[in-house]
């Protein structure tokens, strides 16, 4: 709109009300008319008309729920305190109590504001819970629990404060029967209730897949209609509730006196670990293990906390065909409603007993990774077909150096297929050029090589041979570098493949400098042999160029990723694969550049190309998949577009469950996936979340890199942030100065990310009036970036506004020639 | 006194038609609201959205005394606390400090805050050099906007507010979001 002059606004404004009040078809003539001669406010009064109906939820959609919360608790000023029966919480009157938790109070409700009637649970939470809190981490979930959409998940509708501070949760209302009861009700057989617990197990997952833990899993929390289907009460409250551990239940005892009996608490639960969707599996093999035998594994009545707790940590539970035989026939005939115990133990016997028992394993990664593996189980159990639910110590200890060393593994695991490959593509090629006698020979040679290479690495990972020290994987590389060097002289071609591989072993080990070495000898080689196949060469570019990647150097990252991509375009077409693992290479180097919005396309175009030759379930495609929500969520934050956002969401939680589904929980892909949702979830200001995420992704990583790494030390870094913008500043300055140290150690003190370390913690530091440190880190902060970093980048730009606060702050002068 | 008292105080004075009460009422919410978005904004990025919605709720539970105070002094609590949300966004826009975050720089760990522009304060002064312009033209649509866009309030506190029916508001809600709407149209693509 042109600005028009207040006479010009008054005529304009005066004939949209005209217009306005007539339906839609007649507008466009009654405006003509009343505009007549004057062609200019005719547009304009189109012009507004026209973006009346295109602005839509412009201006609203920034105020999601306006103040909904506000708004109820203003409706019900003048309530009576302690009697709700009858009063309104929000817009729906309370009617009658139907339960009764450790929490509070769930009543039935009406919604009677609307001309239809409808019911609602409304949960009111017992007076003595931090109102102001629970309110704050309901509002940063709010959001996900509202996107809970299952049909056996009770849908959260809304959550506010009372008007005399108690808050409340209002939820979808079921009719029906906890699953127990309802089970037993029927005397359905074992089949029948393995059905339902498959469904409860789908749901679970459901959530899962959307970044929701229960927490508070037990049969009063599983309902089950008349028709059969059940549905999960209380998703995400628990959380809400209580974030930092305790997701168990508090029941109420008789003669009011509460006793923490923690009935279905996991271990980790009761140690105050980190609650994760593991500890959903064990809550749902107490409920399988009831739903079989009729009682709890761990009896738990009539003792103190204490012993419970001791129970829990450390007892093992019987198996469910045990625990059936330790007690009287009657006994069991009234637990499980069974005439026949004989049979039932049977049934239970072997393959459910496994299936039950894993689920319920004191630690968290020896349980199933996901709900979806147990019901998976239970399906196959179904079915007549082998379970994968293992007795406890087969495969265990097997397994163990795997668990210990598993990014070295993987890596060496790698390297063979890749050596394999290598092989039968020289031998294919010698196929068709003719040259076959050579070929052949010089395969051959390779093969052996190869073989013999590796053969002799593993041996010497085997205790016995290396005099029962424990081998590390770094010693393993260590120990092939000098093999390579010495047997493959004077074979380039091997010798540089070999080259290669192992500097990808290191690299992917976070030896980011001696990676580099290997690599650039082996690109070195291949550029100084006239005969290197160019997609050799291609190779040594790309995996040398992620390692500057990681080494934090993106210009050089850039070019050789370029050049790269040059050889395997010609060599490939836009189609190929290798061409699509160099788009999505250059993701970063790219955005580090400004370039980010050049890079949709090509990722684009990696998605399809993956998508043609291998289908969306896999690896490739969901690391290409997170490139993409990467660049759309942080275009979607310059240019403030939700939609750009929600389209980086839904990609990165696709990409997570691909990588969860192919890769399985201890990945370190899936430790990264836990970082980029996390981040998001900052970025979007939901804290309580990100701090979760980031606390799974440090978990993670942790487990497959080690504790030395450095996308370890990002995840420090993650979570500080996280408790910083919660206002936990004491937790959050000690764990910046951590992801420092991590960063100086694993880095040295001049990559970027150690100045960023730097100038992030100063931040803190000026709000808590270390304005000293404060300049100190930030004045390192700046020398760091100005060495590594284009001078427009963003995070020099935040440094030199943290320095603009910090001497408008103390009064000081700026210093010359800093910024 | 505490601080509830004596925003209770000022309704009623401001109901009594003291005019300096007003503008202690909104120094003193300004005040508070910005301390508590101080503390939100600290690790945003300009990109970010800001929790307006939150704040305003977290400022009319700390400040407001249900128990003293009427409808009529609710409206008015809220008009003030969109008012001052208002400022304190444009001025923080303004001040351009919001800190930037930044991360991880892995094949897929790749987050950070590594794109510099400042997309988001530009379009919120751009809004309000809009509004600016607006209340010039029909001060109260501006004010609307003010209460319903920073403020959060419903289209019916807004009447009460204002004395006006609920379909005035409605329809001076459509008006200013479409001029508001082309407004900023025009600053793009000019």
């Amino acid at each position: 709109m042109k600005r028009v002059s207040t006479e010009q606004w008054k005529r304009i404004d005066t004939i949209v009300d005209g217009a306005l009040d007539l339906p839609e078809a007649e507008r466009a003539d009654f405006v003509a008319r009343a505009c007549g001669a004057d062609e200019a406010l005719r547009k304009e009064v189109m012009a507004m008309l026209g973006a009346g109906e295109v602005a839509g939820t412009f201006l609203e959609n920034q105020q999601p729920e306006l103040l909904g919360d506000m708004r109820s608790a203003v409706r019900k000023a003048a309530e009576p305190k302690d009697n709700l029966i009858g009063t309104h919480v929000g817009p729906y009157r309370l009617k009658r109590p139907i339960g009764r938790g450790g929490m509070g109070q769930v009543y039935l409700a009406v919604r009677d504001d609307e001309s239809y009637t409808r019911y609602v649970a409304v949960k009111v939470i017992r007076r003595g819970m931090d109102t102001d809190e629970i309110l704050n981490r309901f509002r940063q979930e709010r959001r996900i629990l509202a996107s809970l959409a299952h049909p056996n998940i009770a849908r959260l509708l809304d959550g506010g404060a009372t008007e005399d501070g108690l808050s409340y949760f209002v939820m979808e209302y079921i009719e029906g029967e906890p699953i127990i009861e309802y089970c037993d009700a029927r005397k359905m057989p074992v089949r029948e209730r393995l059905k339902l617990f498959r469904k409860v197990c789908a749901a679970v997952q459901f959530a899962h897949q959307n970044l929701i833990v229960h927490r508070d899993l037990k049969p009063s929390n599983i309902l089950v209609t008349p028709d059969g289907r059940p549905k999960l009460l209380d998703f995400g409250i628990a959380k809400v509730l209580n974030p930092n551990l305790a997701g168990y239940t508090v029941p109420m005892t008789q003669a009011d006196m509460r006793v923490m009996t923690p009935e279905y608490a996991s271990p980790e639960q009761m140690r105050g670990g980190a609650v994760t969707t593991a500890s959903d599996v064990y809550q749902l093999g107490i409920l399988l293990y009831e739903l079989l035998t009729g009682s709890r594994p761990h009896d738990t009545s009539g003792r103190t906390r204490k012993e419970i707790e001791d129970i829990i940590l450390t007892k093992d539970p019987e198996r469910p065909s045990t625990a059936i035989s330790q007690v009287s026939p009657e006994t069991v005939k009234k637990r499980t409603h069974r005439d026949d115990v004989n049979a039932l133990r049977k049934t239970l016997s072997g393959d459910l007993d496994r299936i039950v028992l894993m689920a319920l394993r004191k630690e968290p990664d020896r349980r199933y990774p996901s709900v979806d593996l147990l019901q998976e189980d239970v399906r196959r159990f179904l079915e007549g077909l082998p379970v994968s639910a293992q007795a406890d110590t087969l495969g265990y200890r097997a397994s163990k150096f795997v668990q210990r060393h598993k990014v070295g593994v993987a890596a060496s695991a790698a390297l063979i297929a890749l050596m394999i490959a290598v092989t039968v593509l020289a031998v294919r090629f010698a196929l068709v050029t003719g040259e076959q006698a050579e070929r052949i020979a010089m395969a051959a040679t390779k093969t052996e090589q190869v073989s013999r290479f590796l053969v002799g690495t593993f041996q010497w990972a085997d205790p016995d041979l290396s005099g029962g020290r424990d081998v590390t994987v770094n010693e393993l590389v260590d120990r092939a570098v000098a093999q390579v060097d010495q047997e493959l002289a004077g074979q380039p071609e091997v010798h540089s493949h070999m080259l290669m591989e192992l500097g990808i072993a290191y690299r992917e080990m976070g030896n980011l400098e001696a990676a580099g070495g290997l690599l650039e000898r082996s690109l070195a080689m291949r550029r100084a042999d006239p005969d290197t196949p160019p997609m050799d060469l291609a190779a040594s570019l790309f995996h040398l160029g992620i390692q500057r990647d990681w080494r934090g150097d993106w210009q050089e990252a850039k070019d050789l990723h370029e050049e790269a991509l040059a050889i395997r375009l010609e060599e490939e077409g836009p189609g190929g694969v290798e061409v699509a693992r160099s788009y999505n290479a250059l993701t970063a180097p790219y955005t580090h550049a400004g370039r980010a919005e050049e890079m949709v396309p090509l990722l684009e175009q990696a998605l399809a190309t993956v998508r043609q030759t291998e289908g969306v379930r896999n690896f490739e495609y969901g690391e290409f998949l997170s490139s993409l929500a990467y660049i759309k969520h942080e275009l979607g934050l310059i240019q403030d577009s939700s939609d750009l956002l929600a389209e980086a969401e839904q990609a990165y939680r696709e990409s997570l469950d691909i990588f969860l589904d192919v890769l399985g929980q201890e990945h370190p892909n899936v430790g990264s996936m836990y970082t980029n949702i996390g981040a998001f979830m900052q970025d979007t200001g939901q804290y309580a979340e990100a701090e979760q995420l980031h606390r799974m992704g440090f978990q993670v990583k942790q487990k497959v890199y080690g504790d030395r790494h450095t996308l370890v030390g990002n995840s420090v870094s993650h979570i500080a942030r996280a408790l910083y913008a919660q206002g936990r500043t004491e937790e959050a300055e000690s764990l910046f100065r951590e992801a420092l140290a991590r960063h100086l150690d694993t880095l040295g003190p001049d990559h970027p990310y150690v100045g960023r370390d730097r100038a992030i913690l100063a931040n803190l530091l000026i709000d808590t009036g270390e304005t000293v440190e404060a300049e100190r880190q930030l004045i390192q902060a700046m020398e760091v970036y100005r060495k590594g970093l284009p001078p427009t980048h963003g995070w020099i730009t935040q440094a030199r506004e943290a320095l603009e606060r910090l001497y408008a702050e103390t009064g000081q002068e700026a210093r010359s020639g800093l910024y | 006194m505490s601080i509830q008292h004596e925003v209770t105080q000022l309704l009623v004075q401001h109901r009594d038609g003291d005019e300096g009460a007003s503008g202690q009422l909104f120094a003193l919410v300004y005040d508070e609201l910005h301390a508590m978005a101080h503390r939100q904004l600290r690790f945003r990025s300009p990109g970010e959205t800001i929790n307006t919605t939150g704040l305003v709720h977290e400022a009319y539970l700390k400040l407001f005394n249900h128990n003293e105070a009427d409808w009529n002094d609710r409206v008015h609590f809220f008009a003030v606390t969109a008012r001052a949300m208002r400022q304190i966004l444009v001025d923080h826009a303004r001040a351009n400090r919001a800190q930037k975050r930044g991360g991880d720089a892995h094949r897929t760990e790749l987050v950070s805050g590594v794109l510099y522009e400042d997309a988001r304060s530009l379009d919120l002064l751009d809004l309000e050099d809009a509004l600016t312009r607006l209340s010039q033209l029909n001060p109260r649509m501006a004010q609307i906007v003010e209460m319903r866009f920073y403020g959060g309030m419903s289209v019916e506190e807004i009447a009460v507010a204002l004395d006006l029916s609920s379909r005035t508001v409605d329809r001076d809600w459509f008006k200013a979001k479409s001029f508001l709407y082309l407004a900023l149209k025009g600053e793009e693509e000019s």
